[in-house]
């Protein structure tokens, strides 16, 4: 049993908001709170100061960004809330905002992903302990942005899969399992990638998405 | 003045029966003279010779001084000034070309920054015509003056002729030639009047190309107009499908995902969220239905227009009354107008008006499919974003882009009436 945590979750679906509740009480995450808007967001934050908080980017009343502007908003005011933004669609830029400074205790998730209940959770908990749980269409749309193509061709197919996988922000057991190889292959093709492309080696998991994250966006 | 232009000439001056007497002879050569059309038609060419010699004058005058100046600038505003005089001079010249029953419409005055009125061209073509119009007049004012001077001249060549010693034979023969010529002049005189009369109807058609360039201009905001619905709509499009269908698809696969989970350890709770699933399943099978008849009434093109609006009123919650009276089949992109007009309308109905009841009437006629929806609610609605995606702003746009017209008559307290025509053959 993992260990009891209490969430907010805002999602202008009623629906949606009650599919979540019940799944994350799945994995013993108590919903302390389920708001219908950015602002009753951050109202029920102040006043129940969960653990984690699970948001929609389109929320009332324009329906555009109002969940990446209240994740933000969130980050300053309560540093160690841990926050999850489920989005209809990726849009890369909402991620950038987002993941734009410490990629810790952050994630950027498609909704779809909430139907595939056991990820899912994994992904929140990952989140909840302080890591980075970013959605492998964004981390693919931000691979064929790159203008680093040239230095990622340096990489072997495998290397490239595992660059993805840190850049999602999976531990190296996750990227292990979703890659179907020993942790052994792992560490090794991660410190590959590491050497090939210059990059500091980082202990931390979210360091560690954060080195992937930055060297993919520089110029 | 107006009535003699386009009068036609009785046929008991044209078709002359030969004459019988002298009595008639005479009457019949003289008739021209006695008609007060031919004065009428002389004096209006007299006039139009002096008033288009002084617009000529005039609109001469007032760019021959302003236009030079352009070029230090201050030639720009008094240009603009002159171009308004003359406009307000022609003014007057299309006055009488209305009177003289030509379909007349001024250009709009140009509006915007002095640059812009500088620029317009309505203006520059009225300019343009002060300076021209003189000439031909000038032509046709000769014309007339040689019309009557020259069997004048002839008659009065004996009264002066036999102190040049002329031979009294030809003396005689050129006052015959001048008799002869003179009965013609009154006619000759009509049709100068005419000629002067259809030179002003010129302005007339001059200002057509006014008129169309006014119509360019309300198709190219009509064409903005249904960029602007049809933009808002897909919003609105995409919103139905990511707010609604998504979110009930995603809530659908975590009762799914549940159910799978606790298959095993607890059925009968796994068999709660498949019948919560279905549930879902199937209200989202609904709400694409309603997106999809939103995008077009497929009932519209099986059963035609009347089907589609019973089917329409027949969600209404409000009682509705819909009478139909079609003797054509409208167009489809009419019929697909008519239909989201009442839907809308019917919509608005439903969330705003709080009524009683609504009447919806359509019919064709006059070449137009007329729609009106009445309800006895509480009135107020306005074009501004009433609705999701500018409801009745959107629908009016659309009306409008086919060539009709859309009414919306909504007092506060009621009752609301939206009243649309649409011409049935295109655009007008």
């Amino acid at each position: 049993m993992n260990e009891p945590l209490r969430a907010v979750v805002a999602d202008d679906s009623v629906l949606l908001r009650d599919g979540l509740v019940r799944l994350l009480a799945e994995d013993s995450i108590e919903v302390v709170a389920a708001v219908g808007d950015a602002d009753a967001l951050l109202v029920a934050v102040d006043k129940h100061d969960p653990d984690l908080a699970i948001v929609d980017v389109r929320m009332p009343p324009t329906h555009t960004d109002e969940g990446i502007r209240a994740a933000l908003a969130l980050r300053t005011l309560h540093p160690a809330l841990r926050i999850v933004v489920l989005s209809q669609y990726v849009e890369e830029r909402y991620a950038a905002d987002l993941l734009a400074g410490d990629t810790s205790g952050v994630g950027y998730l498609l909704k779809d992903r909430v139907v595939d209940i056991a990820d899912f959770l994994a992904s929140v908990r990952r989140v909840a302990d302080g890591g980075s749980a970013i959605d492998a269409e964004v981390v693919s749309q931000i691979l064929q942005r790159t203008r680093r193509v040239d230095e990622l061709d340096r990489l072997t197919p495998r290397e490239r899969e595992v660059l993805a996988a840190l850049a999602e922000g999976l531990s190296n057991r996750g990227i292990g399992e979703k890659l179907v190889i020993s942790q052994g292959a792992v560490e090794k093709h991660i410190s590959n990638v590491f050497t090939k492309l210059d990059l500091e080696p980082e202990d931390g998991q979210h360091r560690r998405v954060l080195a992937v994250l930055t060297y993919l966006r520089q110029p | 003045m107006g009535d003699w232009a386009h009068e036609r000439i009785p046929a008991t001056t044209i078709d002359r029966q030969p004459p019988v007497n002298a009595y008639e002879m005479w009457q019949s050569v003289t008739a021209g003279f006695r008609d007060a059309r031919t004065w009428r038609g002389m004096l209006f060419v007299v006039v139009s010779f002096f008033v288009h010699l002084a617009l000529f004058v005039f609109a001469l005058a007032l760019l021959a001084v302003s236009v030079p100046l352009v070029a230090i600038g201050v030639g720009i505003p008094l240009t603009v000034w002159s171009h308004a005089a003359i406009d307000r001079f022609v003014g007057f010249e299309r006055g009488r070309a209305r009177r003289l029953g030509h379909d007349v419409t001024a250009p709009p005055a140009p509006s915007g920054s002095m640059w812009e009125r500088f620029r317009s061209g309505s203006r520059w073509r009225t300019a343009g015509l002060a300076l021209t119009i003189w000439f031909p007049t000038l032509l046709l004012f000769v014309l007339l003056v040689v019309v009557w001077a020259i069997p004048l001249f002839a008659l009065s060549v004996p009264i002066w002729g036999w102190a040049l010693d002329t031979p009294w034979i030809r003396l005689a023969l050129t006052a015959l030639i001048g008799a002869a010529l003179l009965p013609l002049a009154p006619w000759a005189s009509l049709g100068i009047g005419r000629l002067v009369a259809q030179l002003i109807g010129f302005v007339g058609s001059r200002s057509r190309l006014v008129a169309a360039e006014a119509e360019v201009a309300e198709v190219s905001q009509n064409r903005d107009e249904i960029l602007t619905a049809v933009t808002s709509e897909r919003r609105r499009i995409e919103r139905n499908l990511h707010d609604g269908v998504q979110q009930q698809l995603v809530a659908l696969g975590i009762d799914l995902g549940l159910a799978e989970a606790k298959m095993a350890t607890d059925p009968e709770a796994a068999a709660t969220l498949l019948a919560d699933a279905r549930r879902k399943a199937r209200e989202s099978i609904g709400e694409l239905r309603v997106i999809g008849r939103g995008l077009h009434p497929a009932i519209l093109g099986d059963r035609g227009l009347d089907a589609a609006l019973s089917a329409a009123v027949a969600s209404s919650t409000v009682p509705v009354e819909l009478r139909t009276d079609l003797e054509v089949q409208p167009p489809l992109d009419v019929q697909e107008a008519a239909y989201f007009v009442v839907s809308e309308a019917l919509t608005n109905v439903m969330k705003h008006a709080d009524a009683n009841l609504a009447v919806v009437d359509v019919t064709t006629s006059e070449g137009h499919l007329h729609v009106s929806i009445y309800d006895d609610g509480k009135g107020g609605a306005t074009l501004a974003g009433t609705g999701a995606g500018g409801g009745l702003s959107g629908i009016g746009a659309r009306v409008r882009g086919l060539g009709g017209t859309f009414d919306l008559n909504s007092p506060k307290g009621g009752p609301t009436t939206i009243a649309v025509a649409i011409p049935l053959e295109g655009r007008s």
